[in-house]
């Protein structure tokens, strides 16, 4: 009897040990997320203008057809009839760029100078009511020539106006009106850092800040014989740079003048400095086939040399920031050919 | 009533008086083996005694160590959701411009307070590696503040630089890059390693069952192999100390061996089920909320935002895994998680269509939950719904877990005692049963 208990223990005991002794059971690993799969289509190359192309005088737009007809007499069929008839003028703009293009928190608008040149071709095509038929699409450096390319029937837009430079090769992409304002490259450094050019801050081996994927980036490191002592700090957006300033990574920050007054502006301790070292015309930019648009635009934008207005907006936004005092609207150049 | 040994007639006992010395010599002699036997019997004892105590208290640290583990990685999902959901405040809340609610600006506050709290009680209990990590978690969480302050001071004013302080803020709690530190990544690191320290132990506790168990049989084999050669060479059915040393042995693997398997099979449970349940649900809730902090982002960076968006597509893809997989599978979660997650996922895809149609400002306020979504969704109170039911998962099934592994581990302790005492039980036994055998031939 004993022994058969023994058996029947032994046996207890072997369940036992197989129930106890089995670790199966594990805490799993924490888990990882998928991100969708990158949309980015491979991109053609961009087109690029020929060595013949490019002598020529990249700022000539299309010469307005006579004077600018009144919101109620648009020729029919054309662009702005269409514009008028859907009721909304479609732009793309920034809306981090200080002074040109910018929200402002207070009254939750976009603001600034491209926005009221903005403003002004609604008003032409929609009359006194025109700013409020505005529908704002905000969209990168980068999105600017494709929202052209696609149209605003296919979630593009109308015409941009985002500090954009005309050129030859973005011609061959999309069509400009005249140019609306010359901007040039300069350099924001701290006040009272005694830098006055980016000359200065290149002999003191200074480190100067840029947009990465920025023609300002490719320019310092591009031209050694001007740049080269350079510590060319790269970063997503310029607005980093401010930051990085801020922050005591960078002794300046380099862009256009235009987005540079807008930086000054955000910050007391810095300021804009030295000349122009590179020339930037600021065109609208419109799709390529819309010749009978920017006819149309040149003739605001001309209305708007002659007038005051230009003027106004000008002193409204950068008189101050940018310059002392009101300066005269860059004359239109004329003389393309469709 | 068996026979006892002290009731044995003289005449089986062998003249070795005689010849003493030769005799005790001789290991064919069978004083000798009988001496042999007792002290193999003895060792036996001694070895369950120690080795048995050894495993039993091996599984108490093992499970104590998986009680330890368990509580450190809850606490850092903890922080993690603190930190996370402080960020979806704070880049919510940018949105306002100035206009900031109060209760949501405190809120951020006490998260960001408890989040630190956090970090200094779990790294009081955190090995050097993760002290580490865990400092650095604190370095990036002091800077984290600092960016949200310039990004507000840089709102309340206009400057869109702030957009840019709070990008920067976002980054240092979260990134993709393995470049630059993050305080979301420390975090997972020290939790990766306290998952690791869950499942060692938890084997350790497994294996460490056997030395009960072996030396017990190994024991009682020795004692049946001891009572068997007793019984045939002295003529007697049973020498009962022995016996009662294989009762006792008997005894104590049985009960010992249950309790054990019980223990082991409640931790098992308790890992499996109620922590497992815990763990998923503090992470989906993590996600949860670095979706929605990455929708403001969207919404704050705006032609720029769509790295946020794949940020947020990535987040709620943790979060739809955990959902369906470990969470979901055994239909424990209601219906109205579900519910409120697709409802707040719908809201989502229209808040970037208000967006991405030119409605900035409708989108905002979709996404700040001021107004409903066109298809009549309240964004907001869809992603509490789904967080806050999340978050009652995450405290039932944790302390839950918590008691249950505490409650396998107590017993175990009075067992290490009982077997420790019962081998030397079973030793004493042991000594006495052959002990009479050989006093007879003295």
């Amino acid at each position: 009897m004993i022994r058969r208990g023994h058996r029947v223990a032994v046996m207890a005991l072997g369940a036992l040990l197989a129930t106890g002794c089995s670790g199966s059971v594990r805490l799993p690993d924490a888990v990882e997320g998928q991100a969708p799969p990158s949309t980015d289509a491979v991109t053609p190359a961009a087109p690029q203008c020929s060595a013949e192309q490019k002598a020529l005088n990249a700022t000539r737009s299309y010469a307005p057809d006579g004077p600018l007809p009144s919101p109620d007499a648009l020729p029919a069929g054309s662009t702005m009839a269409a514009i008028r008839a859907r009721g909304r003028l479609i732009v793309g703009v920034s809306a981090d760029t200080l002074l040109f293009g910018a929200r402002n928190p207070a009254k939750n608008d976009i603001e600034g100078f491209d926005i009221d040149m903005l403003k002004e071709v609604a008003k032409a095509i929609f009359g006194p009511d025109g700013e409020s038929r505005i529908t704002y699409k905000v969209i990168t450096y980068a999105d600017r020539l494709p929202n052209l390319e696609a149209g605003p029937d296919n979630g593009g837009v109308d015409i941009v106006a985002h500090t954009m430079t005309i050129n030859c090769d973005r011609w061959l992409r999309i069509a400009f009106s005249s140019t609306y304002f010359d901007a040039g490259q300069r350099v924001l450094v701290k006040k009272g850092s005694g830098f006055e050019s980016i000359d200065q801050l290149n002999s003191a081996s200074a480190t100067v800040c840029a947009p990465e994927g920025s023609t300002n980036i490719e320019l310092l490191r591009n031209d050694p014989e001007h740049f080269g002592q350079l510590v060319v700090l790269a970063k997503p957006d310029v607005t980093d740079c401010l930051v990085a300033m801020q922050q005591g990574q960078a002794d300046g920050a380099t862009g256009d003048d235009t987005v540079l007054a807008g930086l000054a502006a955000q910050d007391p301790n810095t300021e804009v400095v030295g000349d122009k070292f590179t020339d930037e015309p600021y065109g609208l930019g419109m799709g390529k086939d819309k010749i009978d648009f920017v006819k149309f635009v040149n003739s605001v934008i001309e209305e708007m040399r002659t007038d005051g207005r230009w003027k106004d907006i000008y002193a409204k936004w950068l008189v101050g920031p940018l310059t002392d005092q009101v300066i005269d609207p860059p004359p239109a150049v004329y003389g393309r050919e469709p | 009533m068996l026979p006892t040994a002290t009731k044995s007639t003289p005449t089986a006992v062998p003249p070795i008086r005689t010849q003493p010395r030769v005799r005790r010599l001789s290991l064919t002699s069978t004083p000798a083996r009988l001496s042999l036997v007792r002290l193999a019997l003895i060792v036996a004892a001694i070895l369950f005694a120690l080795a048995g105590a050894f495993g039993v208290n091996q599984r108490a640290n093992a499970i104590d160590d998986v009680h330890t583990a368990a509580g450190q990685l809850l606490a850092l999902q903890d922080i993690q959701v603190r930190v996370v959901h402080a960020d979806a405040i704070a880049s919510s809340q940018y949105l306002r411009s100035g206009q900031e609610d109060p209760a949501q600006r405190t809120a951020y506050l006490d998260e960001i307070a408890k989040a630190g709290d956090g970090l200094v009680a779990v790294s009081s209990a955190a090995n050097a590696a993760d002290i580490e990590e865990l400092s650095q978690a604190s370095r990036l969480l002091g800077a984290y503040v600092g960016l949200v302050e310039q990004a507000r001071a840089n709102n309340r004013q206009g400057f869109p630089v702030g957009a840019t302080y709070q990008r920067q803020a976002n980054g240092i709690v979260s990134n993709a890059d393995p470049d630059a530190p993050d305080i979301v990544s420390s975090l997972r690191t020290v939790e990766a390693s306290q998952r690791d320290q869950i499942n060692n132990s938890l084997a350790t506790a497994h294996l460490a069952g056997l030395w009960l168990v072996i030396t017990g049989l190994l024991l009682l084999a020795l004692l049946a192999a001891a009572g068997f050669w007793l019984s045939r060479r002295f003529r007697r059915l049973v020498n009962i100390p022995i016996a009662a040393a294989g009762v006792v042995v008997l005894l104590v693997l049985v009960f010992g061996g249950s309790t054990q398997a019980k223990s082991i099979s409640d931790v098992d449970d308790a890992v499996g089920t109620q922590l497992s349940a815990a763990d998923s649900a503090a992470q989906a809730r993590s996600a949860g909320f670095e979706a929605q902090s990455q929708e403001a982002l969207t919404l704050i960076n705006r032609g720029n935002g769509a790295a946020n968006e794949a940020n947020w597509q990535k987040s709620m893809d943790v979060a739809t895994q955990l959902l369906g997989g470990e969470l979901g599978s055994d239909g424990s979660l209601s219906t109205d998680v579900h519910d409120s997650f697709n409802a707040y996922r719908h809201a989502h895809v229209e808040i970037r269509a208000l967006d991405d149609g030119g409605d900035w400002d409708g989108a905002v306020a979709a996404s700040l939950g001021t107004v409903d979504t066109p298809d009549g969704i309240n964004a907001v109170v869809a992603f509490d719904g789904f967080t806050s039911s999340l978050a009652k998962i995450v405290t039932n099934e944790g302390s839950h877990a918590s008691a249950l592994i505490s409650d396998a581990f107590s017993p175990l302790r009075s067992l290490r005692n009982i077997v420790f005492v019962a081998g030397l039980v079973v030793a004493v036994l042991a000594a006495l049963g052959c002990g009479q055998r050989l006093r007879e031939y003295r």
